[in-house]
Order: C-alpha cells, then sequence, then structure tokens
C-alpha cells in the first residue's frame, strides 16, 4: 500500500485514481463522444532493451531473423528469443499456447566492455521446460548457461575496453527467452527475473493489528476469525489459522485460498498488516533428510560450524578437479541437490566447456565428482543431503575420463586455467579439490600449484589409497593439504595412506567397520546417480576412500574464505600447526597429521583469530544513481578487540560528497551523489579509501550513474490485457479485453474501446466488470504475457495488482503503471508481496477467439 | 559385506580340492560353451576375487542385493536363466579407480570352462581418483560340457569353481 501512495505522489499529471476497490466515483468523468472506458500510459524501467527479433517481428510475413549486430549501450537489460528450429509450442500446456514459432539461431550485439565489466546471460526456456544458452563473447570461448537460474557470465578480465561482438545462441531443441544484462549497480544484477514463490504454512497468518484496535480487544481479526485458534507473536500481532468456512468456500484449492483469505483480511479496517507464515527452510546440513546416516557431519563438528558460518560459505569458489558432474541424460541441470550451486566450469579431457561426467562406458559407475561435489557444497532444499559449504559455489573441472583415471597433463592444464594468469586477474575459484593422486612428483606441477598459491588459492588433495607412506602427488606437495581418511571411531581407515607428508585427517569411511556401532558401514554419503529402468538417474549413496576425506577440508577451508577472503596459504598452514583446524592431540603424527578436521575451530579461528581491528563497511558496495538512491549512509563496524584509531577518509571520487562521523562505533559515513559531475549514462567507479590504525586502509567501492536513457527505452510490444480476478480451474487467467502498444519516446500509451453491443466484439472492447489491469510482452510468441524473461506491468505496481471496475458510461483515463523484467520479491521492503505459487503469466486471447479490431486508433492483437 | 564375499567365495575354493579329482577323466561328448559378456561395474560391493555361478533368482537376488553394487542389473535380470547361466567374476576390493574386468577368451578342456579375463589396471604412476572399488564382471554361458570353471587373468593362481549343472 505504501507503494501505491508513493506512486501516486510521483505522478501529479494523473487526472483520475479510480479503479481500486474503493468507489470514490467522484473522480470519474462523464463520457463526451468517443470515449475510452480505460486508458493510460506504461512507463518502463531503466536501461530496458529489446532484441530486435523476437517472435513479435519473425511472425510478420517475410520476416527472417536479424542479420545485423544490435548495438547497446554501457548498461541495458535487454530481453530476447532465440530458437534453434521453427515449429509449434507443445499443448495442452499450463504455460504456453499451441502457437506456432519461428527459426531464429542466435542473437548478435555489439556491446561497450571495460575490464572488469559483467556481462550476464539468463535463460528462461519456454513453456516452462529449463532451455541452455550459449553465450560468447569475440575472441573468447562460448560460455553454456548453467546451475538452477540457466545463468552464464563473462567478465572482461583483461584485454582493451572497447564495442565487443556477444552473441546469444541456441544450444538445446526449444526455442527460449532470455534476458541478457550488463548493469553497473548491483540491484538490476540481483533483482528477481521470477516471480516469487516462497513456501508457506497452509491456512495460516501473521496478523498485526494498529494500535488503536490492538488496544481495543481486537475487534476486526476476531471478528474475521470466528474465534479460530491463535498464537500471539508480539504486542499488535498474532498467528492466526484460517477458519474452516473459509476453506470450505474455497473448494479445497490450498494455496490460493490461504492466499485469498490472506487479501480479504487486509481490507479489514483495523488491520495493519498479514503476511502469510512462510515457512522456514533448514539452514544447515543438520536438517536435510540424509543427515541421520552422516556421521562424517558429526565427526568434523559440522553443526557447530554452521552456526558460526550461517552462509555455509557463499561467495566462494570451490574447484572440483574430477571426473564431471552428474546430468541426467536430456536434462538442463546438474543433479539436483548440486545445480544451484554450480558454476560454469570445463572439461580437460574433452577440452570443451562441458564439465558433464559421461559415466564409463564399460558400465557401472559412481559418478565420483558428483560424490566429491556434494560432500564440498550440496545444497540445502529439504531434500537429500547438504554439503559442508553448503552455500558455496562449484566450479566443476573435468580431468579425470574413462574409467575414473586422468593425466597430468590435463590436470596442470586446468590448474592453470584455474590460476588464471600470472598478475591481476583474480583466480577463478579460491579452493581447489583434488580427489585424486597416484603421480610422481612432476615440476610443472608444482610450479602451477606455486603461482595458485600465490594468488591467495587453497589447495587440497586425497591423500590416497594405497595403505602406504609412499608420497603420493599432489597430496605430498608442499603448496597442498594433503588428508588423511578416518572411519567413524577417528581411526586410520584401513586403506589410507599414511607418512611425514600427511597434513590432516578426516573422515573416509570405511565399509568394512561400523566403528560407531549405528548397524551400518561407515560409508560417506553424497550425491551420486543410479541405474534406474536402463538411465542413470539421480541419487545418494556411500563411497570410501581418501576422496571422499579431502572434500570436507575444502568445505571447511570454503567457509573460512567466507570468514576471511584474505585467508591465504601461510594462514591456514600457521593455523594447522597451531592446532586450530583439527582435534589437536598436540603431537603430529604419520597417520593423522595435525589431528582429525574441526569445522568449528577452524571456521572460528578464521573468524576471530585476529586481534584486529578491521574496518568492515555496510553496505559494502555503495551503489547511487539519480533513479534510484542518491544517498547513502556508510556504517563501518569494529572487527577485533584492539580499539580503532585516526580514522579519517582518505580520498574518495569527485562526484561524491562524503561526510564521516567517526566519534563513535560504528563508524558513520554519509555518502552523497553529484549528479552534475558525472558523464551521463557511463557508470562511474571509484572507491572511498579511510585510513585508520597508521597502517590499515578499508577501501569501498562506489559506483555512480547518471541515468537519461527514458526516451531510449524499450521493452518491446505490449500487451495490455484486462483479465479476470480469478483464475480458471488450471490457474490460468483470462484476458477479458486486449488492446497492443508499441513504444513511444521510451513509453507506451493504451486505451480501450467501450462494448458498442455489435457482434462480433473487437479485441479491445471492454464491458463492464471487475478486472486486473496488466501489459506485458509475448517474445517467444507462445500467447502468455508476463513469464519469466518478458516485460510485466501490474496495475499500479507489480506484485500488488488490485482491481479496477470499469462501470458502464464512465471512464477511467490516466492510468499509470511501470513496465520492465525485473520481478517483485518478497523482502523487508516490500512485505505486502504474496508469493504466486505455479503463475506463469497472462494468457492472451486467441486470435480465432475473437475479431481483432479495425479502429485506427487502436492496435489490437495482429 | 566382508562376511559376506567370504562366504561366497571362500567356501567354494575349499571345495575345489574335492571335484577337482572327481572332475578328471570326464568323457562326456564335445558340446562347445557360448559365452558373452554381459555387464562389467567398478562397484559390485564384492570384496573378495572370486568367481561364482549362479543359476537361479534366488541366488541372483543375493548378488544384486549387494549394498554399494552399481551394476546394470537391468540387463542381467534380462537373461533367461532356463537358456543361459551366469557367471559373477570379481576382482576384489581395489584402493583406486582405473581397474576393470572383461572377457578374453573362452574355452572347454577336459570337463572345465576356461575363461581367460583381460584385467585393467591404471599404470604406475597413472592419475586416479582415490575411491576405494569392487570392479565385475557378469558373462552368461549357455550349453557346453563341463563340470567345473577355470578363470585365468584375474590372480595369479587360477581361481577354479566346481559347478553343479
Amino acid at each position: 500500500m505504501r507503494a501505491l501512495i508513493a506512486f501516486f505522489v510521483l505522478s501529479p499529471w494523473m487526472v483520475v485514481l479510480a479503479g481500486c476497490s474503493d468507489s470514490s466515483r467522484s473522480d470519474i468523468e462523464a463520457p463526451q463522444g468517443f470515449v475510452s472506458p480505460l486508458s493510460g500510459a506504461i512507463s518502463i524501467e531503466a536501461n530496458s532493451r529489446i532484441d530486435q527479433d523476437t517472435m513479435d517481428q519473425l511472425r510478420r510475413e517475410g520476416a527472417s531473423p536479424a542479420a545485423a549486430e544490435q548495438k547497446l549501450p554501457a548498461s541495458f537489460v535487454l530481453a530476447g528469443y532465440v530458437s534453434p528450429n521453427a515449429g509449434t509450442y507443445p499443448a495442452p500446456a499450463r504455460a504456453c499456447q499451441a502457437q506456432d514459432y519461428e527459426l531464429d539461431p542466435s542473437d548478435t550485439f555489439s556491446v561497450p566492455l571495460a575490464v572488469g565489466e559483467t556481462v550476464v546471460l539468463k535463460s528462461f526456456g519456454t513453456c516452462g521446460l529449463d532451455v541452455a544458452l550459449e553465450l560468447q563473447v569475440e575472441g573468447y570461448p562460448p560460455i553454456r548457461t548453467s546451475g538452477r537460474d540457466e545463468t552464464a557470465q563473462f567478465r572482461l578480465n583483461a584485454g582493451q575496453a572497447g564495442d565487443y561482438q556477444v552473441v546469444v545462441r541456441s544450444v538445446g531443441d526449444m526455442p527460449a527467452r532470455y534476458v541478457l544484462l550488463k548493469t553497473a549497480g548491483t540491484a538490476q544484477q540481483n533483482a528477481a527475473y521470477e516471480w516469487p514463490d516462497h513456501g508457506f504454512v497452509e491456512g495460516e497468518a501473521i496478523v498485526t493489528l494498529n494500535e488503536s484496535a490492538a488496544a481495543s480487544e481486537q475487534v476486526s481479526v476476531k471478528g474475521a476469525q470466528r474465534g479460530a485458534p491463535a498464537r500471539k507473536l508480539g504486542k499488535r500481532t498474532w498467528l492466526r489459522a484460517m477458519p474452516t468456512n473459509a476453506r470450505a468456500m474455497a473448494g479445497g484449492q490450498k494455496s490460493p485460498d490461504t492466499l485469498a483469505w490472506i487479501r480479504a483480511l487486509r481490507e479489514q479496517p483495523n488491520v495493519e498488516s498479514v503476511v502469510p507464515n512462510y515457512q522456514m527452510r533448514s539452514q544447515s546440513p543438520v536438517g536435510e533428510p540424509l543427515y541421520s546416516k552422516q556421521w562424517h557431519y558429526e565427526i568434523i563438528n559440522g553443526p557447530v560450524a554452521w552456526q558460526i558460518e550461517p552462509g555455509g560459505g557463499a561467495g566462494v569458489n570451490v574447484a572440483v578437479l574430477d571426473t564431471g558432474l552428474f546430468r541426467k541424460q536430456g536434462s538442463s541441470n546438474w543433479h539436483p541437490d548440486l545445480d544451484r550451486n554450480v558454476v560454469a566450469g570445463r572439461d580437460f579431457v574433452e577440452n570443451d566447456s562441458d564439465p558433464r561426467d559421461p559415466g564409463s562406458s564399460i558400465g557401472g559407475n559412481v559418478y565420483h565428482g558428483t560424490h566429491v561435489a556434494g560432500t564440498i557444497a550440496s545444497v540445502i532444499d529439504n531434500k537429500g543431503s547438504g554439503g559442508v559449504a553448503f552455500g558455496a559455489n562449484l566450479l566443476p573441472v573435468r580431468v579425470l575420463g574413462e574409467g575414473g583415471t586422468g593425466s597430468s597433463a590435463d590436470l596442470i592444464d586446468a590448474i592453470a586455467w584455474l590460476v588464471n594468469g600470472s598478475s591481476g586477474q583474480p583466480p577463478r575459484a579460491q579452493i581447489v579439490n583434488m580427489s585424486l593422486g597416484g603421480l610422481p612428483e612432476i615440476p610443472q606441477l608444482e610450479s602451477v600449484i606455486a603461482a595458485g598459491v600465490d594468488k591467495g588459492m587453497l589447495f587440497v588433495a586425497a591423500a590416497g589409497n594405497g595403505a602406504g607412506s609412499e608420497k603420493s602427488y599432489p597430496a605430498a606437495s608442499r603448496n597442498v593439504l594433503a588428508v588423511s581418511a578416518v572411519d567413524s571411531a577417528r581411526n586410520l581407515a584401513s586403506y589410507s595412506n599414511y607418512g611425514s607428508w600427511i597434513d590432516l585427517a578426516a573422515p573416509g569411511g570405511d565399509a568394512g567397520r561400523d566403528a560407531n556401532t549405528d548397524g551400518e558401514a561407515d560409508l560417506i554419503w553424497s550425491t551420486s546417480a543410479v541405474l534406474k529402468s536402463g538411465q542413470y538417474e539421480p541419487d545418494f549413496r556411500g563411497l570410501q576412500g581418501t576422496s571422499m576425506a579431502a572434500p570436507h577440508v575444502s568445505g571447511v577451508l570454503a567457509m573460512m574464505k567466507a570468514q576471511k577472503s584474505g585467508l591465504n596459504y601461510g594462514d591456514v598452514r600457521a593455523l594447522l600447526e597451531r592446532g586450530e583446524l583439527t582435534e589437536y592431540s598436540g603431537r603430529r603424527s604419520d597417520q593423522l597429521g595435525y589431528g582429525v578436521l574441526d569445522a568449528a575451530k577452524a571456521v572460528s579461528a578464521a573468524s576471530q583469530g585476529f586481534t584486529g581491528p578491521v574496518l568492515s563497511a555496510s553496505p559494502a558496495v555503495v551503489s547511487l544513481s539519480n533513479e534510484g538512491i542518491e544517498a547513502q549512509r556508510v556504517e563501518l563496524n569494529v572487527y577485533g578487540s584492539a580499539p580503532v584509531t585516526d580514522a579519517s577518509v582518505d580520498s574518495y571520487p569527485a562526484w561524491l560528497q562524503v561526510n564521516g562521523d567517526f566519534s563513535q562505533e560504528p563508524l558513520i559515513l554519509d555518502v552523497v551523489l553529484l549528479r552534475d559531475r558525472l558523464t551521463p549514462d557511463v557508470a562511474a567507479r571509484g572507491d572511498i579509501v579511510v585510513s585508520y590504525n597508521v597502517t590499515e586502509q578499508l577501501r569501498i567501492p562506489v559506483i555512480g550513474q547518471l541515468i537519461t536513457d527514458e526516451k531510449a527505452r524499450n521493452a518491446g510490444k505490449h500487451f495490455v490485457l484486462l483479465v479476470g480476478t480469478e483464475p480458471n480451474e488450471q490457474g490460468v487467467y483470462l484476458a477479458e479485453a486486449q488492446v497492443t502498444a508499441t513504444v513511444e519516446d521510451g513509453q507506451y500509451s493504451f486505451q480501450f474501446e467501450a462494448d458498442d453491443g455489435e457482434e462480433p466484439r473487437m479485441l479491445s472492447e471492454a464491458t463492464p466488470g471487475d478486472y486486473y489491469l496488466v501489459a506485458g510482452t509475448d517474445i517467444d510468441g507462445d500467447g502468455f504475457i508476463c513469464q519469466s524473461g518478458e516485460a510485466c506491468a501490474e496495475y499500479p505496481v507489480s506484485g500488488l495488482r488490485e482491481v479496477v471496475t470499469i462501470q458502464a458510461g464512465q471512464s477511467i483515463n490516466g492510468l499509470r503503471m511501470t513496465t520492465g523484467f525485473s520481478r517483485p520479491t518478497i523482502s523487508a521492503a516490500s512485505p505486502d508481496v504474496l508469493p504466486r505459487p505455479a503463475f506463469k503469466g497472462y494468457r492472451l486471447i486467441q486470435t480465432s477467439d475473437r475479431v481483432a479490431s479495425t479502429n485506427s486508433n487502436i492496435k489490437a492483437l495482429q | 559385506m566382508i562376511s559376506f564375499s567370504q562366504k561366497l567365495f571362500t567356501v567354494p575354493a575349499i571345495l575345489l580340492l574335492l571335484t577337482g579329482c572327481a572332475a578328471s577323466g570326464g568323457a562326456a561328448p564335445k558340446q562347445e560353451p557360448q559365452v558373452r559378456q554381459i555387464t562389467q561395474s567398478a562397484h559390485c560391493g564384492l570384496t573378495g576375487p572370486g568367481v561364482a555361478y549362479v543359476d537361479s533368482t534366488k541366488d541372483l537376488d543375493s548378488f544384486l542385493g549387494v549394498r554399494g553394487q552399481n551394476m546394470a542389473t537391468g540387463v542381467i535380470r534380462q537373461v533367461d536363466l532356463a537358456q543361459e547361466q551366469l557367471i559373477f567374476v570379481t576382482l576384489g576390493q581395489k584402493p583406486t579407480a582405473g581397474y576393470s574386468l572383461g572377457l578374453a577368451e573362452v574355452g572347454q578342456e577336459n570337463g572345465t570352462l576356461k575363461l581367460q579375463m583381460d584385467l585393467k589396471a591404471p599404470e604406475p604412476g597413472m592419475m586416479v581418483a582415490q575411491v576405494i572399488t569392487s570392479p565385475c564382471v557378469v558373462l552368461a554361458v549357455a550349453g557346453g560340457n563341463w563340470g567345473r570353471v577355470e578363470v585365468t587373468g584375474v590372480t595369479e593362481q587360477p581361481l577354479i569353481e566346481p559347478i553343479k549343472r
């Protein structure tokens, strides 16, 4: 509701504010001659652009995919369409109509790129199916979209700034909608492009009453509840259960039912806010179904570590140098318990960018790399298992081929690729797990690992399963942590190597033992795949080996890196030898090195092992623009026991005004954008440098933008619909009237016609009634607008649509809404946005349903 | 798992001494056995080297029910045990990936089915996944006139299994 008020204040020219369920009819104009029953304008989110050959263009007779490069500005959010073939969308489907689609194998753009800038591609597939795409920047190998979000990222690490050719290419067998974006600030990059669908408890809501109602015995809510049970959560807040009569009325449809009841509660006069009782997801591997089998997490003190590092290593890239990852045949996703954490990797066996594990040609395969990756970072999703660093990114690198064997040349190549050049460029991964071994000492391998260590990378390897003390490389390398394996009684596993070169031990399992007497062999449980009906399906299994021990250490290092990004091999070595990473007896042994890994000790050593002081900025990156926030307060928090002395602002960019208040903790910086000192539409970057304690410095990155692209914005041809307020049995909202609008000077205008009573009724004719007013693009031509990757506007604010009532003989003019490719998120700033379970967009009226308008003023469906 | 495999493979090894003598001097009519490879796996879950003959669904179930095995059970179950019987040859537990067994040669001599196996193992100094494996191969055999199986190429001494057909 707050957003709605802000919106009206921003649109002072608006003639009429009617259309909501409150009936302030005095605003409504009397009809004079031809008067539209409903009209308005749609403005467009900053930097929105549209691909030049979406289905809107390709559907036209004689049209063919654009051959020319489309030039893009420095910042953009572009929506597009590609397809490897022409065909018809599968039907019947809830998320698309059986319409034809056209061939458009790739889209080519010219994008200005400077070193350090990133281009992001997100594929949304079509008809509810995931479709992988390829992003290729001129002079660089193509990157395929991956992960749950089907995302690919390219960062220009070195080279010349200038216009680069960027190609988005179809590699699947279906059309796909996509968003290509390059933005200076983090806001648009982190924006949601899919409708929110959080889980909530059916039949419950958290209700907050306003002050007066709370004082007067909560009349309204009690009345609405009819004695339904409630639990007091706060002074004015209750957890309410939905009364049974509200349940019965909705005919057993649980989700819409709960949400409808919440919407009804929000209409109550004394209610301040009502939100669903959102389900807590388990926040650590402890809540995952397989946890009861994972004795190995207790051994390493995992649950305590996850309390200290609740993000589970978020933001840290862990490379898994192994057999690649399992991907079900025909699927575009990795193993479902890994997919969300997987970032683009590489295959050095086949020398391509697809690190999938093809399995073994000769029979059974346990998907070794998938198992190892799962121990490091399988996701927390109340399914399967969680990894030690469940929030970290998995970077799969395939170096082991047929039968789990590989060559040292591929390993050296792979590490060099991860190290990413001699200087200046950041490494591709901070942690490298090598659950492989058996190599001799190779000088080239040593030097490439040393180069990585120089860049702050941490290397972990399996000690080997030879049950001997002969050195096995890469584990025995001086720059690699060598991990031996223990069983559930913390004894060296029967197969594990040992020797003077062992650094520490971690659980690797021992199938021949049940040392913890839980009735199960001591195996390490993680992600894998099993053969079912002739096809490998994602699953979980127990394995044993030092291969299984090493990823426990890699996961813990990822959590340590998340706590302290500057942690280097020297720091880790020092902490290890001081017994800070392990359950340490005080004496190193050849079996266990410095002892069995203790995740809790290690993570707290990383977070607290420094006396400091360390200053940390919140927010860590400041992003300012004339269309976003122009002023930002930054808090500088002090970490460590030692005091901060002599803090001062050393320097900051000329396009900022910075005022500091360092009189108390937290230290405060007030940062204001000076827009007249910025070049329009070019993102300016700089650092605010704060020095303290003589030698210490804190650099706070700042991005400033003066956006002046209002007139150049284009989100593609829009369909503006009046849809019924209730979905049909399939959950689809159907359009009752429909007009189209094309962009003019960076915005769209639309108007509906009054129904003249003559048959056939035109698409643009609106009859009196209650509607939602929505608009959006259908760039893949599947007969639905507002799908992910398509522009969408809802009146008055996306995510908070309200009923518009059209009455006979009356006119509502000047409605305004804003369209864009991003979707509202449920956050502290927008708590009123509700989840939309399975919402897939609004269905257009099919041309066969009704006749298109011939009124020249109004463009109807083509 | 260990106790299972010991039962399976050590007991026949003792029997071999008894049946080895009895099998000599068989003078049955010559009939060539037909042997084909059904599947192989690096994770059969059988931790000792050995050979086992399976001619009933019940026996087969006990093999395929071994915890941790990852064989292509579908193709094994497709074998019609009335027409063909199964022979499991296992390499036993190995310290790493990179081991596999395949059928190289088949022969029949004096009532003994002779199976020469091709064992692949990682070369010294080769980079391998450090996971414990238990490779095996599954064969289907039809016809022939033999009362025991001799498998060479898996262990230093031939593995010999007396068979009651």
